[in-house]
């Protein structure tokens, strides 16, 4: 066997590589059709379900159902609060751009439960330490978070770019089973920090607002 | 017309730009489903996929990369998600069935050389894989690779080095044919 040379073996592997899955003409037409009825029933689809509004009346009641059994259960057992819960009642009202109260609540307690996953995950990958079991966490976050995209909260722009960043991460994380390998855990580490999603999340959903919303709710 | 006000009509609902920009960009992203995938129906579903969704979220595309780019990234990303899925769905399939269809990928007698390279780009790991192919076959820079994959070009750049070497490896009998 001779010596192998990098410049033949790279032309030799991009010239026989080309014949792999060697892609037909691009069927334009019938691929276009298909976008155009694809999202007509997309759109149709989208008509009929409910409104933003009653999705909101939906949301709203559900939401003042859990902070009122919280605000019952926290009288009861719980601390007092430190600073009062019409605080965290007068965020932005679901008017306009802003998010509805119910759901920025929301959004902001799922962020902080990623944050805390994402620092937990970096922290185990980089000890060598994550398990498989870590993508069956990953995927619950991954449906909460794309739950939110489709909700009001993912209609403000700020919470929106977050919301698409942390999605991108979980879905690898969730797919990491597939491949578990260190090389894999590495380019997520490396996803988390380039992205700079710690940072984000941290700004996005302050740990003292998860304090307050946790009193003044139980 | 510049690829800017195209974007501006398809953000005004202007359906000939849509076209437009469909025109422009659908051979490479169906090139591209078409290497990952080897299968026409995937590769029309993805590359479906990607336009729809492309044109959904337009309204969030900053201008901070070409829009190709931008595209890509989404292309990628339906393809690999969809790649994943139907693995899953394959292996629960050769669970079932695994005497036939695992037995038949493995045994194979004495192939060419053009068979072991396509079956060695078979066995790479997808990202690997996806940046080879990307990269090698299809002509894509380290840095659309980076952009597309959320990663950055030097891992793009290390991610072909390990792919060319597992190549490498899995061709060592064939070395003859392109060693000096």
């Amino acid at each position: 066997m001779g010596v192998m040379s990098d410049d033949r073996f790279e032309d030799f592997v991009r010239q026989s590589a080309k014949d792999y899955h060697r892609p037909p003409e691009t069927p334009r037409e019938q691929m276009w059709a298909r976008i155009v009825a694809e999202r007509a029933e997309r759109k149709l689809a989208r008509a009929a379900r409910p409104s933003p509004r009653q999705m909101w009346i939906r949301w709203g009641l559900a939401a003042a159902a859990v902070l009122a059994l919280g605000i019952g259960i926290g009288r009861g057992i719980g601390p007092k609060p430190t600073r009062p819960l019409m605080e965290v009642a007068a965020l932005p009202a679901g008017n306009g751009e802003q998010i509805p109260a119910a759901f920025e609540l929301a959004a902001r307690d799922h962020l902080r439960h990623v944050e805390t996953f994402f620092t937990v995950f970096q922290y185990e990958a980089r000890a060598g330490l994550a398990a498989d079991q870590t993508a069956g966490l990953a995927r619950n976050l991954l449906m909460n978070t794309r739950l939110l995209m489709d909700s009001p909260a993912g209609r403000d722009a700020h919470m929106a770019a977050l919301l698409d960043d942390v999605e991108v991460m979980l879905a690898q994380i969730a797919s990491y089973a597939d491949s578990p390998t260190p090389a894999e855990l590495r380019l997520i580490d490396q996803g988390i920090e380039q992205r700079g999603l710690l940072l984000k999340l941290r700004a996005a959903a302050p740990a003292e607002y998860g304090a307050l919303s946790a009193q003044g709710v139980l | 017309m510049d690829e800017r006000e195209v974007i501006a009509r398809v953000r005004a609902g202007d359906a000939v730009a849509e076209r437009q920009l469909y025109d422009a960009h659908v051979d490479r992203i169906y090139r591209l489903a078409y290497r990952l995938a080897g299968d026409d129906d995937l590769a029309q579903d993805f590359t479906q996929e990607a336009f729809i969704r492309a044109f959904e979220r337009i309204e969030g595309f900053r201008g901070e990369a070409a829009f190709g780019t931008w595209l890509y990234a989404i292309a990628t990303s339906v393809v690999l998600n969809g790649l994943r899925k139907v693995k899953r769905f394959r292996e629960r399939e050769a669970d079932l069935d695994d005497a036939v269809t695992i037995g038949a990928s493995s045994v194979d007698a004495d192939p060419d050389l053009k068979e072991k390279l396509a079956n060695a780009v078979d066995d790479l790991p997808l990202k690997y894989r996806t940046v080879f192919l990307m990269h090698d076959v299809e002509g894509y820079t380290h840095e659309e690779i980076g952009v597309a994959l959320g990663v950055p070009p030097g891992t793009s750049k290390a991610q072909l080095s390990r792919a060319r070497a597992r190549l490498r490896d899995a061709l060592a009998a064939f070395a003859g044919q392109w060693a000096s």
